[in-house]
């Protein structure tokens, strides 16, 4: 009995501890509450019946976010089973991220980040939310360190052309009333 | 202005990210100090992370998971088979053993028949730590916790030792020192020790060392480990 609870225990303690850093992620990943506590549920029903395998405790946390983005992937493939995820957009038009968010900053971020690709957008999710090492992201998605290194980079230049874009419109109305002043 | 064309945009990435050695970190911080337009892409960089970050906070603004009609009876589902699955694995899983490095400590300071009904079980347990990498400290926390509420184990020994890096583990202010002290309040059975060694290493550097009372400092991490190998505890490291 012993082994099995306490590998569980382990698990459930870790598990319920970052409940909500596990709803965050899959929350920015998918862009929806209700698919995200779904993903959330099942990758600790997963991580449960894998706590066995886990070799190194230190690890736990990479090891189970690894088991989220598998989650993840799996509804996406579920959905389209012939795409490729990693440059693949989740764009959510009516998806309650939209209505949520209430300031202008906020919205222009918001939506910046739902416009980039499913690959990049997990990338950025786990060193910008969760600070995980590139070397740690490397492991949870199983892709190597290079590939780590560009899709951060070309994340964050997606991002900034977004936003320059979302804020254009705003400063040149700006420069023409201040012409007409 | 010419060491600020050496720092390329990628570089700049690891540099806000926190992935760059000490050295390289100096040279990133010494070109930024004498180029302003570097010193302006690493603020955006820097300001891009803090919004990020800000637009998911934990808890408090998330919005509340509401599930659709479509993903109720699936949250239903999967508690129903865990609820099983955990009835099924407590009821047929008692006596099984893998091959799991925490399942093998635990089952490496069990002694004699544990055949068919669950015994209390005595063993002896060393844990070591020298790493100071604050997930390490916690995963030895909460391991050290684990084994120790087990209600299987309340005849277990456990040790902590700690050198090196692992010193923090014993260091005042630091969230997973208060646990541990709580948990050596709370059990008998736990005991902590610090190289005496390292603490002198430290010392003769100049760093101030205030270390939790609960933590005996009287021998070396190496004496002790052997000591208790000897002794036939299980060592394992974290």
């Amino acid at each position: 009995m012993f082994n099995f609870s306490l590998a569980g225990r382990f698990a459930r303690k870790k598990l319920a501890d970052n409940r909500d850093n596990y709803f965050r992620m899959a929350y920015a990943w998918c862009g929806d509450p209700a698919l995200a506590d779904d993903l959330v549920q099942e990758m600790m029903l997963k991580s449960l019946e894998k706590s066995h395998q886990l070799k190194n405790i230190s690890r736990f946390l990479p090891w189970s976010y690894q088991i989220l983005h598998n989650c993840w992937l799996s509804h996406l493939r579920a959905q389209k089973p012939n795409v490729d995820f990693d440059e693949e957009m989740v764009i959510c038009e009516d998806c309650p991220e939209r209505s949520y968010q209430t300031d202008m900053i906020g919205q222009a971020v918001h939506l910046a980040i739902g416009k980039l690709p499913i690959g990049q957008k997990q990338v950025l999710m786990l060193i910008d939310l969760e600070g995980f090492s590139y070397k740690e992201v490397a492991e949870i998605l199983t892709i190597p360190m290079g590939t780590v290194m560009s899709r951060v980079s070309r994340a964050r230049t997606s991002l900034e052309k977004s936003l320059s874009a979302m804020r254009e419109p705003a400063e040149t109305n700006i420069r023409k009333l201040r012409s007409i002043k | 202005m010419t060491t600020g064309k050496s720092i390329s945009d990628a570089l700049l990435h690891l540099y806000v990210d926190g992935e760059l050695d000490a050295a390289e970190t100096k040279r990133v911080l010494r070109a930024i100090e004498q180029d302003r337009d570097l010193k302006n892409r690493a603020c955006q960089l820097q300001h891009l992370k803090a919004l990020v970050k800000n637009q998911y906070p934990l808890k408090e603004t998330l919005p509340t998971p509401q599930q659709p009609a479509g993903y109720s009876w699936q949250a239903r589902a999967i508690s129903l088979v865990l609820l099983c699955g955990g009835v099924l694995l407590g009821w047929f899983g008692h006596n099984v053993s893998s091959g799991n490095p925490m399942t093998r400590l635990a089952d490496a300071s069990a002694s004699g028949n544990r055949a068919n009904l669950p015994q209390p079980q005595t063993g002896k347990i060393l844990l070591h730590i020298d790493d100071s990498d604050q997930s390490k400290l916690q995963a030895l926390v909460d391991y050290t916790e684990a084994l120790l509420q087990d209600g299987n184990r309340r005849n277990l020994k456990i040790e902590v030792v700690a050198n090196a890096g692992g010193i923090n583990l014993y260091r005042t202010g630091q969230g997973t020192t208060q646990k541990l002290q709580e948990l050596t309040n709370e059990f008998s059975n736990l005991e902590l020790f610090a190289c005496a060694n390292a603490i002198s290493r430290l010392r003769e550097k100049g760093i101030q060392l205030d270390l939790i009372p609960e933590a005996h400092t009287g021998t070396t991490a190496l004496e002790h480990i052997v000591r208790r190998m000897q002794e036939g505890w299980r060592y394992h490291k974290i």
